[in-house]
């Protein structure tokens, strides 16, 4: 109950080093050209509330996330602790791939390398295994393990929540 | 060994067990705090809060603030000291200060400068949303304005749309004065939520819950514990040589 609580409580704590590197509404623009559709919301109802702790690795911290949708595509913001903060990525599916992740906040004090494209690279094109597993390996970063764990676990969760609404 | 160097030696053998023996408590005391706080994570001690009002006292720590809080249909949602409760219930941490709540029959809506949370009838978090510069939030005819930046916009679908309009609603969310009861219910749970036990362990590892004497403590203890270190392997370096030179005879 107090890892919840403490999960919970990271939405809105920031501290000094911060760093948003592109707003959500930008990233989401970006993906559709300047020209975003209304976005839609997936409820983490309770038959999908263990698979979603199953790739968190913990209870989640909200109980609806919001999407963007346009023909095959669809862009999702989510957020996901690294150590101890946040970290709100933004990834893009395409035809059930992922076509870009990208960092666009990252508030811990360590393992910020996974930023860089040489990381997020990694993870395009790539699926989802019917175990929930990525298709593909993630190299990770020394001294960014936390961080790395946390953009795997987005990138999951995203292709799990595009499996769900093209159902 | 001469007269003088034979007396040295004493002296320090004999410092050697009185230190020891005097600061045995302390380094207990710092090796069980430097345990502790080498398993912060896994003990919770950042996540678990001190009730006791004597150590609370120690510290100095009363809640003298009043919370801000906004009436609800039936409920109350306040925030004091960075924690937002519903009625007497805490349901999170929040930072920012609380500009407006209002309430559906669905959800419940709190709004900070930088977020709006949209909540649960029972508190739980149902979707954090980032909105920059919000100054006020409102309810009329089941839609929700916020005015961000002198525009006024509304949500007709849950907060997952908004739109602009000119025309402001007829009265924006504004803080009420909680029943002196329940204020002062919230004034000890938030007393009761400001000292974790990371901090108390950190402060009796350095010394300083016991005060500015209590961190010279610990500074004269750590010298101490250098000198028993250096007099301990020079009294085996001692009997070594001793023993080899015994042998060699």
């Amino acid at each position: 109950m107090y890892k919840f609580y403490f999960l919970i409580s990271l939405c809105f704590s920031n501290p000094i080093w911060a760093t948003q590197y592109q707003s959500p509404n930008d990233f989401v623009n970006d993906a559709f050209s300047g020209k975003p559709p209304t976005p839609q919301s997936l409820w983490v109802t309770p038959a999908l509330k263990e698979t979603v702790a199953n790739i968190l690795q913990h209870k989640p911290g909200f109980m609806r996330t919001r999407y963007w949708q346009a023909d095959n595509k669809t862009v999702w913001i989510l957020k996901e602790i690294g150590k101890t903060q946040l970290i709100t990525v933004g990834i893009i599916i395409q035809d059930n791939k992922i076509q870009n992740i990208k960092v666009l906040d990252f508030k811990e004090s360590r393992g910020w390398e996974v930023k860089h494209s040489f990381f997020t690279d990694q993870f395009k094109s790539i699926t989802m295994n019917p175990d929930l597993s990525l298709s593909q390996r993630i190299d990770g970063i020394s001294g960014a393990t936390l961080s790395v764990h946390a953009l795997t676990k987005t990138a999951k969760l995203a292709l799990f929540f595009n499996q769900q609404i093209n159902q | 060994m001469s007269h003088f160097s034979r007396a040295f030696s004493k002296l320090l053998y004999k410092g050697h067990r009185h230190i020891g023996f005097a600061i045995s408590l302390v380094l207990i005391l710092l090796s069980l705090t430097g345990i502790a706080l080498n398993h912060t994570s896994e003990l919770q001690l950042d996540q678990r809060y001190i009730k006791s009002p004597f150590i609370l006292d120690w510290y100095g720590i009363a809640s003298s603030k009043n919370p801000k809080s906004y009436a609800i249909q039936t409920h109350w949602l306040s925030q004091l000291e960075g924690t937002l409760y519903l009625n007497n219930k805490a349901i999170l941490k929040a930072k920012e200060p609380l500009i407006g709540a209002i309430s559906m029959t669905d959800f419940i809506v709190a709004a900070f400068p930088n977020t709006l949370l949209l909540l649960t009838p029972e508190g739980e978090l149902i979707e954090s949303i980032s909105k920059a510069n919000i100054e006020k939030i409102a309810l009329q005819k089941n839609l929700i304005f916020i005015q961000n930046q002198q525009q006024i916009y509304f949500s007709s679908d849950q907060l997952l749309s908004w739109q602009k309009t000119e025309q402001p609603p007829d009265a924006w969310a504004l803080p009420s004065l909680l029943p002196s009861a329940m204020t002062e219910e919230l004034k000890q749970k938030s007393r009761e939520r400001i000292l974790d036990y990371e901090r108390l362990t950190l402060d009796i590892h350095s010394g300083r819950f016991f005060g500015a004497w209590g961190v010279y403590l610990m500074d004269v203890s750590a010298i101490l514990l250098i000198f028993l270190a250096i007099t301990g392997v020079w009294f085996w370096l001692r009997h070594s040589i001793k023993r080899i030179n015994k042998k060699n005879r």
